[in-house]
Formats: structure tokens, sequence, C-alpha cells
């Protein structure tokens, strides 16, 4: 888990309050998504793709 | 003789048709099983009654006069409380929206009034739809009716819960990461996620914009149909809405499954509960008994899965909270300004690279779906639990115990149909979910129709 220091002086740095009750709880999660983002590490042309939600089609006109 | 409460809409549709049943007399009766059974469960966050019985008195003067609209005429309809309601409170199970009466009905909601439906109340939920529990804190957690001392699933925990109870026939939900179909598999009930932008989105309050799918639950897959087809369909101020034609879906519901082609694919059958992996294989018999041909496949890309579900909806939700997660963080449960915490710290980054997973995961199940013609796996790897006092850990727990199942058909924006598999050995449902091809609709209700003859909850039982 994220150490409770660092969680606290990223929110700080962000303006964010944080509540002392809630930073065990963000750190699990903060970890849990850190633990599951090592999985990209067996696909390395997942790199290559285009981010799902940055071509937007129904927003271009050609007209 | 079986309770009107426990009647589907299909079997009371003809009644209320031929004048047999009064949608009056069927509205005050399911008011009364409210009024009995919601001080309990905590199904309804506003159980409607002035509202209920004036919408069932028009239906049932126009009915007489001869002006019958059609199969949801009189069928009182329970809408989750993220969906807005015109002059109604609408609370997204949240105190930030405990004062919010909108100006104007959500496009699904309007579309079900106008078909007839009677709108019996406002259903319980977790906090935003954050959560695949059924605990809220600010309105209190709702309870399995299978055994009060058991969860009934979440988000749309109250909607599952009312129909398991027989308070309503047809309920609306949304599903995020599994809201849907996670309390339709832990209630025994049918919960159905759409392709993405089938039915739109305006006036449901967001959880994730691109993870986000309104849909119906019930007690069917003939009523998820019935609902459906009022439900789906383009909306074109709603910028994920899809512009695909919509057939009726009540149209496919043969009960056949000869010569279907199911894969399974390995990932849904890793860190089952016994209790799990004994009811789906006994599933997997029973659908090879009425002529599927079953498989398991590979989907390597999967793993991904649980990461990009997990950053993009906390940085999303995070994103549409975030003003308010600043000026009124104290409104908020712990558990959901945690998630919503963790999501403002999420990189661009960590949010991209979930993005591009996800691409990859899309074109892993089209390559799937070349081979077969669905997919199948449990709706979640884990039993039914007990309501825990520690609701905030539970909740945040189950989310991880149960979105890497479910969140794959969010990503891909597949459609996904769960339907009660069994009863565990604490008598507790369990459910199993098929996924199709991007607007396979009718085949999933066709699959989930045939399932459905072998009365799963009377004949699979650990």
């Amino acid at each position: 888990m994220k150490s409770k220091k660092f969680l606290k002086q990223a929110f700080k740095s962000n303006g964010m309050p944080v509540k002392k009750g809630d930073v065990k709880y963000i750190g699990m999660l903060f970890t849990n998504v850190a633990k599951e983002q090592m999985t990209l590490k067996e696909f390395p042309e997942v790199k290559n793709e285009v981010p799902m939600t940055i071509v937007d089609k129904g927003e271009l006109w050609y007209d | 003789m079986t309770d009107l409460g426990f009647l589907s809409a299909s079997h009371l549709a003809p009644l209320i048709q031929k004048k047999q049943l009064s949608p009056v007399e069927l509205t005050k009766h399911l008011l009364k099983r409210i009024d009995v059974a919601n001080p309990t469960l905590n199904a309804f966050i506003t159980p409607l009654h002035e509202v209920a019985l004036k919408q069932a008195k028009q239906a049932e003067q126009q009915i007489v006069n001869g002006h019958y609209k059609g199969p949801l005429h009189g069928i009182p309809i329970g809408i989750k409380d993220n969906y807005e309601t015109e002059g109604i409170r609408t609370t997204g199970g949240s105190k930030i929206f405990f004062h919010y009466v909108p100006p104007k009905n959500a496009v699904s909601v309007d579309k079900l009034l106008a078909a007839g439906g009677i709108m019996l109340g406002k259903m319980n939920m977790n906090e935003l739809g954050a959560g695949s529990s059924g605990h809220n804190p600010v309105f209190g957690v709702t309870r399995n009716p299978w055994n009060h001392d058991y969860l009934p699933g979440g988000s749309s925990s109250g909607s599952a819960a009312a129909l398991a109870a027989g308070l309503a026939p047809l309920t609306t939900g949304t599903d995020t990461f599994g809201s849907n179909r996670i309390p339709a598999a832990m209630s025994g009930v049918y919960g159905l996620k759409p392709t993405y932008g089938l039915i739109s989105s305006r006036g449901v309050l967001p959880s994730a914009w691109s993870l986000d799918h309104p849909g119906p639950i019930t007690r069917s897959s003939a009523d998820l149909a019935l609902m459906l087809n009022y439900m789906a369909g383009f909306d074109p101020h709603d910028p994920p809405s899809l512009r695909a034609s919509v057939t009726d879906y009540t149209a496919a519901l043969t009960q056949e499954m000869n010569g279907m082609k199911i894969g399974i694919p390995t990932y849904y059958l890793e860190g089952l509960d016994p209790d799990i992996e004994k009811l789906f294989q006994n599933a997997r018999s029973t659908l090879k008994k009425l002529g599927a041909e079953i498989k398991e496949i590979e989907i390597p890309e999967l793993a991904m899965a649980t990461f990009a579900g997990l950053a993009i909806t906390a940085s999303e939700a995070a994103a549409y909270n975030f003003e308010t997660l600043l000026t009124q963080s104290d409104d908020y449960g712990q558990d959901v300004r945690s998630i919503l915490s963790s999501g403002t710290l999420t990189s661009a980054v960590q949010y991209l690279e979930a993005q591009q997973a996800r691409r990859a995961l899309t074109r892993a199940f089209h390559k799937a779906f070349e081979e077969v013609d669905l997919l199948l796996g449990p709706t979640i790897p884990i039993a039914t639990p007990k309501i825990s006092r520690k609701w905030v850990k539970q909740n945040l727990d189950l989310i991880m115990g149960t979105l890497p199942f479910t969140v794959p058909a969010n990503l891909t924006g597949i459609p996904a149909l769960s339907v009660p598999m069994g009863l565990d050995s604490n008598g507790l449902p369990a459910g199993m979910q098929f996924m199709g091809r991007h607007l396979s609709e009718q085949l999933l209700l066709q699959a989930g129709s045939a399932w459905e003859t072998t009365q799963p909850l009377r004949y699979n039982r650990v």
C-alpha cells in the first residue's frame, strides 16, 4: 500500500481535503489499481492501441 | 394460486387487456405488500402511493374506454432512484441529491410511462451506483428477500429485492460495472445490461459516463424483452446513443437452444467459490442437454479488465463529482468518498492505458464471437455474502470480488444477461451470465428463455 504520507501529500498538492479515516481505504484502492496495472506488461502491443474514447466520430461533421 | 405480486408482467398484461384484472386493484395490492415488507427489506427509498394510484386509475379508464396501449399498460414499475423523475425526488441514493427534484423525466421513464406503465416507487441503491453490495449509508441497507441477514447485491439493490419479494413485476436498473447483473444474481432474478447506447442514458445520473448502461431487471426473460421493447431506441440528444434499429425483442423467445455455440472463457473458471463452481458445472450439463454446444476458450486480454474497469470508473466518477467532493465531502458515504478520492489520484496515463486495454479487449471479444454465438460464465465468482457491520470495507471488498467478472461487458459494450443459476448451500441464489455480440439482445433473451424452462432455482441446488 502507498504510504499514508505519500497519499496525504498528493491530496494536499491537488488542493483536496482528505479525511484521516479514509486514507486506509484510499490506499487499498490505489494499491489495487497499481497491482492490476501490472497485467498490462503481458500485453506490450496494447501500447500501440488508440485509446477507446479519443476518437468520437459522432462529433465530426463533414459538410 | 400464485399471489398477484409474483405474477410476471407477461402474465399480467393479458389479464389487464381482457379486463379480468384492474390496474387499480393490482397497484393497491402491490402497495399493500410494500407497506408490509419495505420496513424490513428497504427496497424502496420512495414508494409512490398517490402517484401510482393516480396513474393506475388513468390506465384503467383508458382501457375501459377501449384505448389499450399494449402490454405495459397498467403494469406497475419500480424506478431506480438515479433515473430522474419529474416533480419526484431523485436521490441517486446520496445525500448530495437528497433534495433534488428534477424538472423532467429521464428519457426511459418517459417511454415507460407513455406505454402506460405505472410508477410504483423509487428504488434503493448503492450511493451513486458505486458498489456491488446494497449498503447505503443514507437510506439503509437493502436486505435480501431470500434471507434478511444477507446482501441483495448492488448497486440496483432495491430493484432486485423488490422483484424477489413480489413487490413489483418490473424494475429499471443501471449497470456501470455489474449493477444490474450482480443484484440479479444474488437475489435470484433476471438482469440485462444491453449494448452500450441501445437505451438512452439522458436523465440518468451518471456514475461513469463511458461505462453506464441503463437496463431492465425483472423476474423473467420475457419481461426483460417486454421492457427493452419500450426502453431501447436512438436518442439524438444523448451522445452515446446508438443509431441502431430496434426490433421486437419478444419475438425470439422460442426457448430453443439447439445448436447454439457457447464459449466459456477459462478466465471465468478461475477463483470460483466451491458452491459457485458446483452450480456452474451442473448448469453446463443442463445446457448441453438443452442442445447447446459448449467449449472452453481462451481470451487472455480479460486479464486487463480489472485494471481498466477500476481506473476508468474511479476517474470518471471523480471527474463528475469533483466540485462536490471539494465542497461537500462530508455528505458522501465513506466508501464512495474513498473511491472518488482515489479517482482524483488516478493519472492521465493510467486512464489512457485503461482505454487502450479496453480497445484490445473489445477486439479480442470480436474474435471470440467468430467462433461462438455466446459467451458464458458465472455472473460473479463468490457466493452471496452475509451483511457485515463493517459496511465500508464490505462494499469495497465486494467490488473487488465481483467486478472482474462483470466489467468486461461494460468495457466492451457487449450485452450481458444474468439469469438465476441455482441455490447455494446457504439457500441463497447464484447467477450466471450470457454475453453476446453487440446488439445480440434477441439471442441472449432466447438463451435466457430456454434456460428458464429448467427452473434452476428449484432444481439446481448445492
